[in-house]
């Protein structure tokens, strides 16, 4: 069911948080949101979700950071994050695992949907 | 001893080659009185005829000789006449008859057409040589003279210029390459081609001194076009050049000396790259409005299906507020359009600092839960354009509550200080390193922390803030240390306009 399916999203834009958080609440999905950096590893470690949305550009901390340190942390690695940019540039500033993917902005929201169905399987 | 070389200097005539200054004068006089000594001797304190011989062709023999080498042809021929002369009047004076008048003649013409001889060609020697000497002096002064205006011209250039001289196996800059490199190029002698001089050894560690296109150019014979090449100068600063090169060859055909042009084009490089930073950054806020905006639009069309009134009111909303924020920046993209074709004009008008502080602030206390503090004291009153002021504190408090996350209050305030009005926007935010805060009223320039990490925004408003200021003839400045949060600060004249 996706009920059960935890997503957590990482952005510092509210507009971004809310619109993308009501999509995937309106679609089912149980949506945990951070909007600071440093909070990101005790949230998941607390409470793992089943993806990660995270934005490249945040205030802070260097979104690509957050993912190499998700990466190379046992209990992080095998969950599958979807990274978010409306840089341009974005995709070839990360060296992305096999497991994870990116979206990039401005997106849809059925694209949003098909993208994280394309992990949650129901 | 210096008198003496003067004088001895000024009777040898060779000292005089190269000088066209002849003179008729001297060999006529000298010529006249050699003659008149010569007879006064003879006929006053000798009395002795038969020595006249001798006197008589030794003495104009030798003045001959010194003036047509000193006056050229028309000096000897002077001299020579004279004496001629003298011995026609040697001869009537003496009274000879017969065939001792006969011989006389004769003799005395030909001595005559030998001294006429002598004096033509010692003459015409002397004046071909001057000729000649002038000739070499004049080709010397061209070349000296061409290379004093080569050494203005290469002074004055705005290019980095240098030369290898193979054949004087040195190198010499211009002022532009010592400025370009930052040091002074050493122009020691080298002993073989493979030679690298110092001043290009600190160079970036792409580029290794053997392969500064000068010295390709030179051991090759390779002509360099265009060529971008990276430098470190002793004080670190890494700057970037645009460079030629071309070896120099003799008439043979063999390379003998290099030039190699530079231009520095750090500059360039960096407004490029701030230009890129820019289209990036301006993509980027632009994106992230319109993301939310097509989310929010995508799920109000299937609750207008559901007919969820009260969802849809709120969606409404946040649309409202995304384009808010478009609105902002297309604002601010023109403001520095019309900043930069000086077209930012501004509508003055008296009015209460504190009365637009308070209300200014008001507005921003509601985008926000962080604590704003407005500190007032005596009401001031400023001739200024009031929307462009209010852009000017909005603009600051936003910096504000961006760069301190949450973290204390903000404290706005008002005083006078001589006459000026100064308003301050004072947060405990991530503050401003000392390198950074010159560059942060530039435009497009926003704070970075370590590298990468940006914080989203346009880097617009302190520009736009430092532009409206200055045109109304105040200051704006910042105090701030490095995690200690920052001050920033603008003043208003209060008697001018």
């Amino acid at each position: 069911m996706k009920d059960n399916k935890k997503i957590l999203l990482v952005d510092d834009d509210e507009g971004i948080l809310d619109a993308v958080s009501m999509v995937l609440e309106d679609t089912g999905y149980q949506v945990d949101i951070c909007s600071d950096s440093k909070k990101i590893y005790t949230k998941i470690h607390k409470n793992p979700p089943d993806l990660i949305l995270l934005d490249l550009l945040l205030s802070g901390q260097d979104g690509r950071e957050i993912y190499k340190k998700l990466k190379n942390d046992n209990k992080t690695k095998n969950i599958p994050v979807v990274i978010i940019s409306a840089h341009h540039q974005g995709k070839r500033s990360i060296n992305l695992s096999q497991l994870d993917s990116f979206l990039a902005k401005p997106f849809e929201r059925e694209e949003l949907i098909r993208k994280i169905a394309e992990y949650i399987h129901e | 001893m210096n008198s003496l070389h003067h004088l001895l200097a000024s009777l040898n005539p060779l000292y005089r080659l190269g000088e066209r200054k002849y003179s008729s004068k001297s060999p006529f006089f000298t010529i006249l009185i050699a003659c008149i000594c010569i007879e006064v001797y003879i006929h006053l304190i000798v009395k002795n005829v038969a020595s006249l011989g001798l006197l008589a062709i030794i003495i104009p023999v030798s003045l001959i000789v010194y003036f047509a080498a000193r006056d050229g042809i028309l000096g000897g021929l002077i001299v020579s006449t004279i004496t001629i002369g003298y011995y026609f009047y040697i001869i009537f004076s003496l009274r000879y008859t017969g065939l001792q008048y006969d011989s006389a003649v004769a003799t005395t013409i030909i001595l005559g057409v030998v001294y006429l001889l002598l004096a033509f060609v010692i003459g015409w020697l002397k004046q071909n040589i001057d000729a000649l000497v002038e000739k070499e002096k004049k080709a010397r002064y061209i070349a000296e003279e061409g290379k004093l205006r080569l050494q203005t011209i290469l002074a004055q250039l705005p290019v980095g210029v240098i030369m290898l001289d193979g054949e004087e196996k040195k190198f010499e800059a211009n002022k532009e390459m010592e400025k370009i490199i930052g040091k002074k190029v050493n122009t020691a002698t080298f002993r073989n081609k493979n030679y690298i001089p110092s001043f290009l050894y600190n160079s970036y560690q792409s580029l290794s001194p053997t392969e500064w296109p000068i010295l390709r150019a030179f051991r090759t014979g390779e002509i360099i076009f265009e060529e971008e090449i990276e430098y470190v100068r002793s004080d670190k600063k890494r700057i970037f050049l645009m460079t030629n090169a071309a070896p120099i060859k003799n008439l043979q055909g063999k390379i003998v000396a290099a030039v190699s042009t530079m231009y520095d084009i750090t500059q360039l490089k960096e407004s490029e790259a701030r230009k890129d930073d820019f289209i990036n950054m301006a993509s980027h806020e632009l994106k992230t409005p319109i993301t939310s905006m097509m989310l929010y639009l995508d799920t109000l069309i299937s609750m207008a299906k559901n007919q969820d009134y009260k969802k849809i009111k709120q969606i409404t909303g946040d649309i409202k507020r995304q384009t808010e924020r478009l609105q902002k920046l297309t604002k601010d993209l023109l403001d520095v359009s019309l900043i930069q074709t000086g077209n930012l004009t501004f509508n003055k008008e008296k009015f209460s600092l504190n009365n637009l502080l308070s209300t200014t602030i008001a507005t921003l206390r509601k985008t926000t839960s962080q604590k704003i503090v407005l500190s007032l004291k005596k009401s001031i009153v400023v001739n200024a354009d009031k929307l462009r002021i209010e852009q000017v504190v909005t603009n600051l408090v936003n910096n504000a509550l961006k760069y301190s996350q949450g973290r204390g209050s903000i404290v706005v305030s008002l005083h006078k200080e001589d006459d000026k009005a100064v308003v301050s926007v004072k947060d405990l935010g991530i503050g401003i390193s000392e390198s950074q805060q010159k560059n942060i009223f530039d435009k497009l320039y926003r704070v970075r922390e370590n590298r990468g990490n940006t914080f989203p925004g346009f880097g617009m408003g302190l520009y736009i803030a430092k532009e409206i200021i200055n045109g109304h003839a105040g200051d704006i400045w910042v105090k701030s240390k490095k995690g200690e949060g920052a001050t920033f600060y603008f003043s208003l004249p209060l008697r001018k306009n």
